[in-house]
């Protein structure tokens, strides 16, 4: 079977027509030595294609250039599938030049012509075909025309063959381009067009330099608000008085002649786990779905753009903001993102402080406790530790920075692309994927933890016993002390933050089995609002789940991996003590 | 004179480019040589960093950076 | 009686099923997509 390498500059669809390509055909892995992705799927099955990542050259500095190059040095590839931007052909073509010194024949798919189209180039096909040696086939943005044309040549295997001696060597960048601008002069016309583009328009405003700081605030406040106060909340709410006040009571009835130990086990054992945390869905969503419609616009490279100065304060580099803000989602796809930024320090201080982003999973705790201790001030509670993860991390990053992490910038310069209106249908389907993710964690590791916190609280060595004899109580006893200091140290706190290390949602579903009945109130006569607090900055701030740490030692080795827990914990230790000292002080 | 010194808007057209060696090297392979025309297109609040439009694409760079990028008036030697 | 014992070692059986699933499956680095973004790419594996 041939095999096909697919080259092109960042930002010109080369995912979205990989996986036109490829369909469900594919595996995602890592090319061995480095942080970079390495995706490869089949065409029919009767063509490989591999993926490399997007470079602007071959020969820069970056990692994801040494792959595609050690990649067609090695003769991995039969021939290349290079991808460009038809409406930026002149910077695009640079790689080209460079690709052909590898002898091979190459097929230039021409991206986007109808963008360039609408901003009137004209290019001729054969023409360019015939100056660059290569094989020409225009596609456009909608994909659906020109991509049965280009499978169809794929499978086919005709292509302008390279000659065996080329004169693609130039000796720098200047005879390239020089070359390229006399093909493009041959090959182009373009229609001078001075409209501008909604994108300029749309930039005028976002970048404004009065505008463009509140705007963000603006605009992250506002995804905070549809999640906490307009729909996500509200929601769950719903959601919560669906199972306590309709599914339970039905549940007991079913169940009243049965024996209390196995009614205990499906109501109090699953539904109290499963449920507490099946509640928050809609916040869930509601927040995944603001954050992606950002990624997905075209926004979030603005973003980074406007926070690069304040970035640098916290050691790093704009680049290192989009890593940050998936934090938000999950830890673990932002530490793996952050293989975008090209020093190697600057991924290992990224990744040390992403956990501080406060994670998804996080949030039903914040909810929870917010709605119980602090109603009508949820999204104030909620944003406050948001803000709080944040400040740390500039903290942090400028502690680490001129310590463990000295000086090593690495160059700053990155691409605005064109402003995308994200297509609903993709979105929805994301946050679809997503729900389902979240409903098939809770019906499966939730459900087993809860089942087992079920049985340990119980349980104890001699039988069935009250939950104060159990297991779960000597545990939580033996850990219990540690949290003394901090205001909340009971053993069924104790207990549930040490479940947390499987999920962070489990600290709520642990709760919901251990207090048992309605959590809420259980929850009021265990903490107070400072030792609720103090609870959260805990939560927000301690070692993440299993996952984090293990893609932790799975890119930067089991010394970082180590190292950022135990740092982990001590600054959950260290800050949820200042806050309760600070709140006894302030406010008893 | 570099193009820190142009107005919002203002074309110019690249001298020579200095500094660190990585950026250089990628600036390059962007097309930003000598003659190449380029245009400040914008500026983040603080006046850093920067927008710059090379060869029809927006690209932001950091002042310190762009300090290191001279240009000249008009295209030839 | 009888089905009470039944359904519970379902449910246990079930539950450390899957709980070794997990631990496998966490160990290993994998994210759990519970909680995942658009950018995740791992995303794309349907």
């Amino acid at each position: 079977m041939k095999t096909a390498a697919l080259i092109g500059n960042p930002n010109v669809g080369k995912t979205s027509l990989f996986n036109y390509l490829t369909g469900s055909n594919q595996y995602v892995g890592n090319w061995a030595g480095v942080t970079v992705e390495k995706k490869e799927g089949f065409l029919d099955n009767k063509l490989k294609i591999v993926d490399l990542p997007g470079i602007y050259a071959m020969d820069t500095f970056s990692n994801e250039e040494m792959v595609a190059k050690k990649f067609l040095i090695d003769k991995e590839a039969d021939f290349i599938i290079n991808i460009v931007d038809a409406s930026n052909l002149e910077r695009n073509l640079y790689l080209t030049t460079q690709l052909k010194e590898y002898n091979i024949p190459i097929i230039l798919v021409l991206n986007m012509i109808d963008v360039s189209e609408s901003k009137g180039i004209e290019i001729n096909y054969s023409l360019l075909s015939e100056n660059l040696g290569v094989s020409v086939v225009p596609i456009s943005a909608s994909k659906i025309k020109g991509i049965e044309d280009l499978k169809k040549l794929l499978l086919g295997g005709i292509f302008l063959s390279a000659p065996t001696d080329n004169d693609f060597h130039f000796q720098n960048e200047k005879e390239a381009y020089d070359f390229i601008s006399s093909v493009l002069l041959k090959c182009i016309n373009k229609k001078h067009s001075d409209k501008k583009t909604s994108t300029e328009i749309i930039d005028r405003i976002v970048l404004n330099k009065i505008l463009a700081y509140p705007l963000f605030f603006l605009i992250l406040f506002l995804i905070f608000k549809f999640t906490f106060s307009w729909v996500g909340q509200p929601l769950a709410g719903f959601l919560s008085y669906v199972i306590d006040d309709g599914l339970i009571p039905v549940l007991n009835n079913l169940l009243s002649n049965s024996s209390p130990w196995f009614s205990s086990l499906i109501i109090n054992g699953i539904v109290g786990g499963v449920g507490s945390v099946i509640v928050f869905l809609p916040v869930i969503l509601s927040l995944f779905l603001g954050i992606s419609f950002l990624e997905d616009s075209g926004y979030m490279a603005r973003a980074a753009f406007i926070m690069d100065k304040a970035m640098r304060k916290m050691g790093l580099s704009g680049k290192a903001f989009i890593p940050l803000i998936v934090g938000f989602g999950c830890s673990v796809p932002a530490i793996m993102s952050a293989r975008t930024l090209e020093s190697e320090k600057d991924r290992k201080l990224t990744a040390l402080l992403v956990p501080l982003m406060s994670c998804n999973a996080r949030l039903p705790v914040y909810a929870l406790f917010a709605a119980a201790f602090f109603p009508g001030n949820e999204t104030t509670v909620v944003f406050s530790l948001y803000l709080l993860g944040i400040l740390l991390a500039f903290t942090l990053g400028i502690l680490f920075k001129s310590t463990i992490f000295k000086k090593d910038e690495e160059p700053f310069i990155i691409e605005l692309p064109e402003y995308k209106a994200p297509e609903f249908k993709n979105l929805l389907a994301h946050t679809w994927d997503k729900g389902k993710g979240f409903l098939k964690k809770a019906g499966t590791l939730i459900f087993s933890i809860s089942v087992a916190i079920w049985f340990l609280s119980s349980f104890n060595f001699s039988g069935m016993t009250d939950i104060n004899h159990s297991i779960l109580a000597s545990i939580g006893n033996f850990i219990s002390p540690i949290f003394i200091p901090l205001g909340f140290s009971s053993w069924q706190n104790s207990v549930s933050l040490l479940t947390g290390l499987m999920a962070k949602e489990v600290i709520l579903g642990s709760m919901g089995v251990i207090y048992g009945g309605n959590l809420r109130v259980s929850l009021l006569s265990n903490f107070t609002q400072i030792s609720a607090y103090s609870f959260l900055v805990f939560v927000l701030l301690y070692t993440p789940c299993v996952s984090v740490i293990a893609t932790m030692k799975k890119e930067f080795g089991n010394k970082m991996a180590i190292f950022s827990v135990f740092y982990q914990l001590s600054l959950a230790w260290i800050v949820s003590f200042i806050v309760y000292r600070l709140g006894i002080l302030l406010f008893k | 004179m570099s193009i820190c010194d142009l107005e919002l808007g203002e074309k110019a057209y690249i001298h020579s480019i200095a500094g660190n060696e990585k950026l250089m090297k990628r600036l390059m392979a962007l097309g930003c040589i000598e003659g190449t025309e380029v245009c400040l297109k914008n500026s983040a609040p603080f006046g850093d960093p920067l927008v710059i439009n090379l060869r029809g694409c927006d690209f932001c760079i950091r002042k310190k950076d762009a300090k290191n990028i001279s240009i000249k008036d008009t295209q030839e030697e | 009686m009888y089905l009470e014992i039944l359904v519970t070692v379902i449910i246990f059986a079930a539950a450390g099923f899957i709980m070794y699933k997990n631990i496998k499956k966490k160990a290993s680095g994998k994210c759990d997509c519970g909680s995942c973004s658009s950018h995740c790419p791992n995303y794309k594996k349907k």
